[in-house]
């Protein structure tokens, strides 16, 4: 289906949507499979380390290798071509064939289906655009007031007729539903109670993976049809790092390990496997393709003189192809979170992570902090690259994530199944 | 000269070198301790939960091993080993320790027990007599716990024989902790008890994988609830208690909930 279709066009249309880009692909949550390392183990990793750097000196033809530190960082317009956001179209396409029967049919058994993602994956962005797209109800979340005054006026909206023939509506995020609050809870069981038995009609819900790890002890109700995006393992994430690459025609970009010197990446290229770094990567963002997006984009570099252009045939009989080379950085360029990090940080990081961010009027709401004191951290936080702030929610920022992950779990606090 | 004959065969001769073994051999197994036990409080201060008090377990067992190998390392260069001579030895340590140092002696065999039969490990929290507190060293001869209030208080392991030792987490990272409520009779209980459980599930300290219990007894008073959940860590036992508390009484009274108006004095039976 295109955005143009009609929802009734869609509904009775005689073929299944095309499945999408393949690297994209909903799954139920149980399906998600982390990615690991290719020889799993620090002894395999020791020893691919040591292979690869035996075959530098081995291979004559190895192009020298960079001083990182002579090598300068991407403009953030150059960065924009090589690294594009991700495209809400593309998972919306795969969303559109992983609901596609249930779409079509009339009595589902599911009144609601929920998608879960992780923090900076996309999917948040991407159910508005699904939802525009099928001419569904989108719902506006309650304000906190409103949540915390238990306001079930909030659930009317559901009731206001939208495009869509069978009055499907959408909530993008469910984090927003709720707040971990004595009095925060209400309305969020409400919510599900009448959604899930099918009193506000059809409808999808997409929720941050730590908020449904945390909904799920306040409302548990085994929900076994809920999807998310099956993870980008090595050989998707080089597919979707080849398309995030803006296309021009007689170029083609190489992305080059700064130390060693080889080809991580060639656009457009013939070549299939996934490199090994690149398989490192998926490993280290546990199939996050947003969160290696973002690492990918902080690891790129340039010559410091130049964009270091050549031109030179590609095979003997094909057309000249402008050689583009970029630099990726050896180190993963993450903020260090000090495992003797204080209680109260790790109470802050893990309140935005459970709400998929907070302003930060909210936290002492929340938090046995003053405003003061919660302020203090977030700035510091700020200042650590681990948090950002995004419209006037503070958010755990993509390159910090992993770590202050590692961190939470480590402290037996609840984290995602991811 | 049988006395003398005995005497000789009975102790080694003793030179400089073997007193400069003893000395070495005592020297190397006090630092071993002495690194073996800063290594482990180290890398215990960098884990949490389990793993920490596992690791921290084992200090006892490390240090009573260390201790063990040293002795097994110096009597025979002192006594000739024979097995004779060993019974003899054992006699007479028995004796000496049994008569001078009985109570010393007593608290030293109950720390081996402890080391065996783990009533308390560091990091647990445990009630001996009036004492309560977090284990942070099990010695030779006492066991030292640091009390809410900051007090290291040594207990001597000998108290195993007579007390009853109260282990709150018995090696696991959590313990129950319970907040009180005393509120007028005249109530919605099931909305109360619902009110509670949310009370437990906001507080940013509660390990959300163990249970959440309300329990409510009437008491001519009043009703007293009591609200049990586990927190992520032990280590936040009080300011769990805390959090609990205040969320719970800001709610019920912004629910209108009248609390309980004659003084109830809490009782370990509620």
């Amino acid at each position: 289906m295109t955005p143009e279709q009609t929802p009734a066009e869609h509904r009775n249309g005689r073929e299944r949507p095309a499945p999408g880009p393949s690297f994209w692909r909903f799954v139920p949550l149980d399906d998600y499979r982390v990615p690991t390392l290719p020889p799993s183990g620090a002894l395999a990793k020791a020893w691919a380390t040591i292979r690869r750097a035996l075959r530098q000196v081995e291979d004559p033809s190895l192009q020298p290798a960079r001083d990182e530190a002579r090598l300068r960082t991407l403009p953030q317009i150059r960065l924009d071509h090589l690294v594009a956001p991700l495209d809400p179209a593309d998972p919306a396409d795969a969303l559109d064939a992983a609901l596609y029967d249930w779409c079509r049919d009339d009595e589902p058994r599911h009144a609601v289906r929920f998608v879960v993602g992780q923090p900076h994956d996309g999917q948040r962005e991407m159910l508005p655009w699904w939802a525009a797209r099928h001419g569904a109800t989108l719902i506006e979340p309650p304000t906190p007031a409103e949540i915390l005054a238990g306001d079930s006026d909030t659930l009317a909206q559901f009731s206001a007729s939208g495009p869509h023939p069978d009055g499907l509506w959408v909530i993008p995020d469910l984090a927003r539903w709720y707040l971990r609050h004595s009095e925060g809870l209400g309305l969020v069981r409400s919510l599900l109670a009448r959604a899930e038995t099918g009193e506000l009609g059809r409808g999808v819900i997409g929720c941050g993976s730590w908020a449904w790890a945390y909904l799920s002890r306040v409302w548990p109700v085994p929900r076994a049809d809920a999807l998310t995006a099956q993870a980008f393992d090595a050989t998707r994430l080089t597919r979707l790092l080849t398309r995030q690459v803006e296309r021009h025609p007689h170029r083609r970009v190489h992305f080059r390990h700064a130390v060693t010197g080889r080809d991580i990446l060639a656009v457009p290229s013939d070549e299939e496997s996934p490199h090994p770094e690149i398989a490192q990567l998926a490993a280290h963002c546990r199939g996050n393709p947003g969160t290696a997006l973002a690492y990918w984009r902080e690891s790129l570099r340039a010559e410091p003189e130049s964009d270091a252009i050549a031109t030179s045939p590609d095979r003997p009989g094909d057309d000249f192809f402008e050689e583009e080379h970029i630099w990726v950085s050896a180190r993963l360029h993450e903020p260090i979170l000090p495992n003797e990090t204080d209680e109260d940080v790790v109470l802050v990081l893990h309140a935005l992570l459970l709400h998929d961010g907070l302003p930060t009027d909210l936290l002492p709401e929340l938090l046995p902090l003053t405003r003061d004191g919660c302020l203090a951290i977030l700035l510091r936080l700020d200042q650590a690259g681990l948090v950002a702030r995004r419209d006037d929610r503070w958010q755990v920022s993509p390159l910090g994530y992993a770590g202050v992950r590692a961190l939470l779990r480590g402290r037996d606090y609840l984290i995602d199944a991811f | 000269m049988n006395e003398t004959t005995g005497n000789t065969h009975f102790f080694r001769p003793m030179d400089a070198v073997t007193l400069l073994e003893i000395a070495v051999i005592v020297v190397i197994a006090v630092l071993l301790i002495v690194f073996m036990q800063r290594a482990v409080a180290w890398l215990g201060q960098r884990l949490y939960g389990q793993r920490r008090l596992s690791m921290l377990a084992m200090v006892p067992l490390l240090r009573l091993a260390i201790g063990l190998t040293a002795i097994l390392l110096v009597v025979p260069l002192v006594i000739e080993p024979s097995l004779q001579n060993m019974i003899a030895v054992l006699g007479a340590t028995g004796i000496a320790l049994g008569f001078a140092l009985k109570d010393y002696a007593s608290s030293l065999t109950a720390g081996v027990v402890a080391i065996g039969e783990k009533p308390y490990r560091n990091g647990d929290w445990i009630r001996v007599g009036e004492i309560y507190g977090e284990v942070i060293h099990v010695g030779l001869r006492t066991v030292n716990v640091v009390t809410p209030e900051d007090d290291r208080v040594a207990i001597p392991h000998g108290r195993v024989w007579t007390d009853a030792i109260v282990n709150a987490n018995d090696g696991k990272p959590r313990l129950q902790c319970t907040a009180d409520f005393h509120l007028d009779p005249d109530h919605d209980g099931a909305m109360v008890r619902a009110l509670l459980r949310d009370v437990a599930l906001a507080s940013p300290y509660l390990h959300l994988d163990s249970p959440i219990h309300v329990i409510a007894a009437e008491h001519p008073w009043g009703s007293h609830y009591r609200l049990k959940a586990y927190p992520v860590d032990s280590a936040q036992q009080f300011r769990f208690v805390t959090d609990m508390t205040l969320r719970g009484k800001a709610v019920l009274r912004r629910r209108g909930e009248a609390f309980a108006a004659s003084p109830a004095i809490a009782t370990p039976e509620g």
